[in-house]
């Protein structure tokens, strides 16, 4: 199947002990999976995701929280057997295209996504002679339906990001500075220390908090949107993002004076830095996505994802 | 919400990442799968890369929304056959609500009859297919409020029966709250409903019958207890297919508040002797003095005039309601987008507490006994489009919406003869079917049907 590290030997003992209970669930002799295969692919994905070093009661708690049945069905397909693919079909069919149409939100962008998605996973695309499905690539740790989900929002994102990119640059030849404006640099006033306290006081943010910043305030998501991406209430994401944005600003001017500048000073760099964003409006407004429509966000999207790499060079 | 800083923005656009997670992760992550290094792992990149932020976004599970009044029309209204069965819909509309809300008061049965009620009752609203869904599962109802209201159903004739207005306005106006229906073809639902009307209008001697006479308003005001409704009745009932529409429009939601519309119905009664003929009048005003008149009358004794109180109109809300718990436990709601909230009284069946102007009527034997002790919640699970609510807390308190909390229903999850009575300190609800409710003592219980069965896990 996929050719890795190699098998430790707890991997293959967890495997081995489980096999017949697994097995068992799978449902592998109805869609046609020989019970080696499907051993094999078991030790597969406990060795992509776990480090050699795993013990093996980690191994096994591991492999009881994968989706067995739909990893044998996924594999099954991949492996080319029809009994697979059609119990594939008639529980999966529909919501492929009922996803993508959810995703792409118009119809023909939707069939183009879910009929390019669905070639895929059938696997038209030879190798060596061999049929690679997309469905070889499961490993059971989603729902297959989700995970269909996923590999068509990605498709979604890459396409769409990928065309307009090229229509971004374009305009931007003709627009010139509206776009070429490198928003994403500070500002070449901007305050050293402003900066590095800016910087410090992002890094002591945890993870989680940093997404729910970059969410709600770069790409405009509603508080439902980001409550449900983390699995948690919508009043939770409220309370943070007040929080956040409150003690952002305290933080970095503390971090300022931290650095020797007297707390107007360190006021009146933010303050400076926050007035630029009311002045510059043509700017902000090219860079922000406020929540908008989904076509003005399918536009203001990919100049985040330009400017970004931009800003590196 | 307040604003972060400029550079703040500036840095979070240049975090970049490498490595995405692969589509297993991502999936697994949305799915709340994920724990520990390796979710905290998918978290960190999330936080850098928007690409797939976007994709997690856009793969989460479909969330179903409550659209109650979403059927779309059909055509089948311009048949004259079905006209009729859409007056004795109309009709069994009214007389399905009221009995509906009594129904409503046992909190055990809330919420499988919201749910019922609730598509059978929106259909109506719809000129579409309205008289066979609703008549058929309120087909009892319909008979024993046949007999009494049947000047009303009389009263369903548009232009020349006066007190068609009237029914239609004074349901129109307890039921304000939930979000208006779209009139599907409102006129044609109009002229259906007052042409086989007529049919109806046997026994009702006097009052509703069809006389296109014109009489004087005054004079039936006079005679009538409550001067201002009966006025605003009669002034209403001039209104025409279209305005009856527009009403009947309004009387479709589901959630009327069930002492209202009783008292809307027993202003017809009242009205009945005085009951006239329609006079013309400006259509517009009619509705409009109608509606702060019964405003005004409906209050005769009963409560529930907070329905009738200019409270924001649900038709009116566009912004989806946004829900929070204060500092002290009180559950609250913003129709604004979070600029104001006001605490919501999930006991005070269907009325606004802010605005409870009225709410204090002897309504024990309607109302559930609530304990005096006001609920502290802990836990609100809401759904994407903020419309379905569940809210927990002291005591067991469950309460749920389908209306964005212009109703509640009190839950009991019991399974086996054991109710849920600790503390609710979690709701988690991945779809509006299926959700996981925590007491503070550990308990886990669960259902897959949107509360109405409940099961216990530990």
């Amino acid at each position: 199947m996929r050719a890795g590290r190699p098998i430790s030997a707890q991997v293959q003992s967890a495997v081995a002990n489980l096999l017949a209970e697994l097995h068992a669930i799978s449902g592998c002799e109805k869609i046609g999976l020989a019970r080696e295969s499907f051993a094999a692919i078991l030790c597969d994905v406990a060795t992509k995701y776990l480090p050699t070093e795993t013990t093996e009661a980690e191994v096994r708690t591991f492999l009881l929280t994968l989706r067995i049945e739909e990893l044998a069905l996924a594999r099954a397909c991949a492996a080319g057997h029809n009994s697979a693919w059609e119990a594939f079909l008639i529980r999966y069919r529909e919501k492929l295209y009922q996803s993508a149409l959810r995703i792409a939100r118009e119809d023909s962008t939707a069939r183009d996504l879910a009929d390019s998605l669905y070639a895929e996973l059938y696997g038209t695309t030879t190798r060596d002679g061999e049929r690679i499905s997309k469905l070889a690539s499961f490993t059971g740790r989603g729902s297959l339906e989700g995970w269909l989900r996923t590999v068509l929002a990605q498709e979604f994102v890459n396409r769409y990001r990928r065309t307009k990119r090229l229509v971004s640059l374009d305009e931007e030849n003709e627009d010139g500075a509206q776009f070429a404006a490198p928003a994403p640099e500070p500002l070449p006033s901007a305050d050293s220390r402003l900066e590095s306290s800016t910087d410090a006081a992002l890094a002591s943010l945890p993870s989680e908090d940093r997404m729910v910043l970059a969410a709600y305030y770069l790409e405009g998501r509603t508080l439902a949107e980001i409550a449900r991406m983390l699995g948690v209430h919508e009043s939770t994401i409220s309370r943070k993002v007040d929080k956040l944005a409150k003690s952002l600003r305290k933080k970095i001017l503390t971090g300022m004076m931290q650095q020797g500048m007297a707390r107007r000073q360190a006021e009146e760099a933010l303050e400076v830095d926050v007035r630029d964003l009311q002045v510059d409006i043509r700017r902000s407004l090219a860079q922000e996505s406020p929540p908008a429509t989904f076509l003005e966000k399918k536009e203001a999207l990919p100049l985040q994802q330009k400017v970004a790499p931009r800003a590196k060079s | 919400m307040q604003n972060i800083p400029k550079i703040v923005r500036a840095k979070l656009q240049r975090l970049t990442a490498e490595s995405h997670p692969d589509a297993d992760l991502l999936t697994a992550f949305a799915e709340q799968s994920l724990a520990g290094r390796e979710r905290d792992h998918v978290v960190e990149h999330l936080a850098r890369c928007g690409d797939c932020r976007e994709v997690v976004s856009l793969a989460l599970p479909p969330e179903l929304e409550l659209q109650p009044l979403k059927k779309t029309g059909a055509n089948w209204f311009r048949w004259p056959v079905l006209r009729w069965a859409a007056v004795a819909a109309g009709v069994a509309l009214i007389a399905s609500i009221v009995t509906m809300q009594y129904r409503r008061q046992r909190p055990t049965e809330l919420a499988s009859n919201v749910m019922q009620a609730k598509p059978a009752i929106t259909t109506p609203a719809q000129s579409s297919q309205p008289a066979s869904q609703v008549t058929v599962p309120r087909t009892e109802v319909w008979k024993e409020t046949m007999a009494a209201p049947r000047r009303q159903a009389v009263a369903v004739e548009p232009k020349p029966a006066p007190s068609v207005g009237t029914i239609f306005h004074g349901s129109a106006n307890s039921p304000n709250r939930t979000g208006g229906p779209s009139a599907g073809a409102p006129n044609a639902f109009g002229r259906a409903i007052g042409g086989p009307i007529r049919g109806l209008n046997v026994a009702p001697s006097r009052s509703l019958a069809f006389a296109p006479a014109s009489e004087n308003p005054a004079s039936a005001a006079t005679a009538e207890k409550n001067p201002g409704p009966a006025q605003a009745h009669q002034a209403v009932a001039v209104a025409g297919a279209s305005q009856m529409v527009e009403v009947q429009a309004e009387t479709a939601p589901v959630t009327t508040h069930p002492v209202a519309q009783s008292q809307a119905q027993e202003q017809f009664v009242q009205t009945e002797p005085a009951d006239q003929a329609p006079v013309p009048a400006d259509q517009s005003e009619a509705v409009g003095k109608a509606k702060p008149a019964l405003a005004q009358g409906a209050p005769s004794g009963m409560a529930p005039a907070p329905l009738l109180h200019p409270g924001p109109n649900p038709m009116k809300i566009l912004a989806a309601p946004r829900w929070t718990i204060s500092a002290s436990g009180a559950l609250q709601r913003s129709l604004d987008g979070g600029k104001t909230w006001l605490d919501v009284d999930v006991r005070a069946d269907g009325s606004m507490s802010a605005k409870a102007a009225r709410d204090d009527a002897p309504l024990s034997t309607k109302k559930q006994s609530t304990p005096s002790v006001t609920t502290v919640f802990r836990a609100v699970s809401v759904s994407s489009n903020a419309i379905e609510v569940w809210a927990g807390g002291s005591g067991g308190a469950l309460y749920h919406t389908v209306d964005a909390g212009n109703h509640w229903a009190r839950v009991v999850p019991s399974a086996v003869g054991v109710a849920l009575a600790a503390d609710i300190i979690s709701i988690q609800f991945s779809d509006p079917r299926n959700g996981t409710v925590t007491t503070s003592n550990a308990e886990v219980w669960t259902t897959a049907d949107d509360g109405q069965t409940w099961h216990k896990q530990r």
